[in-house]
């Protein structure tokens, strides 16, 4: 998949995760971490995402919820971040990469929720961040299966800037 | 020679690496500078937004027709399965309402005669702009939608947006032809409020969740399960009397407000156009009262004048039916 059909797909799902899906309040977190996983195989995947795209997807984001400007530029930078330096331990195949995905999964949802605390100066619900990892990681063999080709070499990709 | 050789090789991947270290930094930086400037919310950033959901409107707008339409076979499809009980429904329903229908023009004509024995002061008659939501927010702290109704409506930052149910928030942003909506479970969300048939005042506030809270509830007051909640338009910001929703749990001091509007499923909503007594009050006292609020007494008394009583009608039968 070449650079330009990921940014397109990436700016389609911008837009429709804006749009009023009609998801409970506690769903709303869904849409934005399927985004995550999407940056994370695009980061894996040969040519890897650059850096500044994850950042301005989630800028992107941010302008189409009215949320706090730069809080999804911060949670795909690290999704993209730690997609490259984690890489999946050899020879694991899909569940290896699958793995290291629930792993980020975690720790984004970790620090998203540690930022959005600080941002409000008190404790946020995190129920709707588990439902959106726990959801991003259940769909997320679906939005890789049709990179698997393109997966099989990610295994060997070095870590990327 | 060799080692001289290797050295040059390295060297491009270690600059590529350095380079990407970099702008790694600078972007998390710029991400938290975001997050402060966002937190400080200043005017301009405030109208920054403003512009850049104005400009995004007409790409979100076409980009929900696809689910407005889909959502609207699905409602087909179920309607026509549950047809015949619907109809039945409707119709006792419609019986019900006929009995209701006299019975409040009965009360509105008493209503009318009482007010004028006691010179009571004419309450501001609504007038609303109906608009589609366009976008929803995702995220833990925000709930807020995105209607295509702004200043070109008529739209100003602080009206009440209802639905046919009830109310559902306040506007916070308004663009040309765009303005975003803070739902009244969201976490900024504060409205005052009258609770239950011995009206205990009280403030409804969001905390994110499906359900807000009643929060500054006077000791002592006894709430119940059932209690209606309905605006007491204190402070001037909002109109009284718009339905809220019903008081769905009461643990201890933590009471919860199920809405009558279904804040997750907004489709079609209203703003209603309420100015605060106090800016109209402001504006009739002259220039000193500021030259903003004075013309747009001024427009609004010109709307009004033209308008005539047949826009006062339909304002009266339209989503404000749901204001007592």
């Amino acid at each position: 998949m070449s650079r330009l059909s990921a940014i397109s797909l990436l700016s389609a799902g911008v837009v429709v995760s804006a749009l009023p899906l009609g998801l409970p309040s506690d769903a709303t977190f869904v849409p934005p971490m399927l985004m995550a996983a999407l940056i994370y195989l695009f980061s894996v995947l040969r040519p890897a995402l650059p850096a500044w795209i994850a950042f301005l997807v989630g800028l992107a984001s941010d302008v189409l919820s009215a949320g706090p400007l730069g809080y999804w530029a911060f949670i795909f930078l690290l999704v993209h971040t730690l997609a490259v330096q984690w890489q999946p331990p050899p020879g694991l195949g899909f569940a290896g990469l699958w793995s290291m995905f629930v792993i980020t999964t975690a720790v984004v949802s970790l620090a998203g929720w540690l930022v959005a605390c600080a941002y409000f100066f008190g404790a946020v619900d995190w129920q709707p961040m588990v439902l959106g990892g726990f959801s991003a990681s259940a769909l997320f063999p679906l939005l890789a299966w049709p990179l698997r080709r393109r997966l099989g070499l990610a295994r060997a990709i070095p870590v990327a800037g | 020679m060799s080692m001289r050789r290797r050295t040059r090789q390295t060297l491009p991947g270690a600059r590529a690496g350095r380079r990407g270290g970099l702008l790694l930094f600078v972007l998390f930086f710029a991400s938290f500078v975001l997050l402060v400037l966002s937190r400080l919310e200043t005017g301009s950033f405030r109208t920054l937004r403003g512009q850049a959901a104005d400009m995004l409107a007409p790409v979100l707008e076409t980009a929900s027709l696809p689910g407005g339409y889909l959502r609207q076979v699905r409602e087909r499809v179920s309607d026509y399965f549950l047809l015949a009980d619907e109809l039945e429904r409707l119709r006792g329903e419609n019986e019900e309402l006929r009995q209701w229908r006299w019975r409040a023009e009965q009360l509105d004509r008493r209503l009318a005669q009482m007010r004028s024995l006691l010179h009571a002061v004419e309450e501001q008659a609504l007038k609303y702009a109906t608009g589609r939501v366009i976008a929803d927010t995702r995220g833990p702290f925000v709930r807020s939608i995105l209607v295509n109704a702004g200043a070109a409506q008529g739209v100003k930052t602080g009206y009440a947006v209802v639905n046919g149910d009830g109310l559902a928030g306040r506007t916070i942003l308004v663009g040309e032809q765009a303005s975003r909506v803070i739902l009244l479970n969201d976490l900024n969300s504060r409205t005052p409020v009258l609770v239950g048939p011995s009206a205990v005042r009280a403030v409804l506030v969001g905390d994110n969740s499906a359900e807000p809270l009643l929060e500054f509830v006077p000791d002592g007051a006894g709430l119940f399960v059932g209690d209606e909640v309905i605006t007491s338009g204190d402070e001037g910001l909002l109109p009284r009397g718009l339905r809220v929703g019903v008081v769905s749990a009461v643990n201890g001091s933590r009471v919860r407000v199920r809405t009558h509007a279904t804040l997750s499923q907004l489709d079609y909503v209203s703003v209603l156009f309420f100015d605060s007594p106090m800016v109209v009050a402001a504006g009739r006292a002259g220039p000193a009262g500021g030259k903003a609020a004075v013309s747009a007494t001024g427009r609004d008394a010109e709307r009004e004048r033209l308008a005539g009583a047949l826009e006062e009608d339909r304002a009266r039968a339209g989503p404000a039916a749901g204001a007592r």
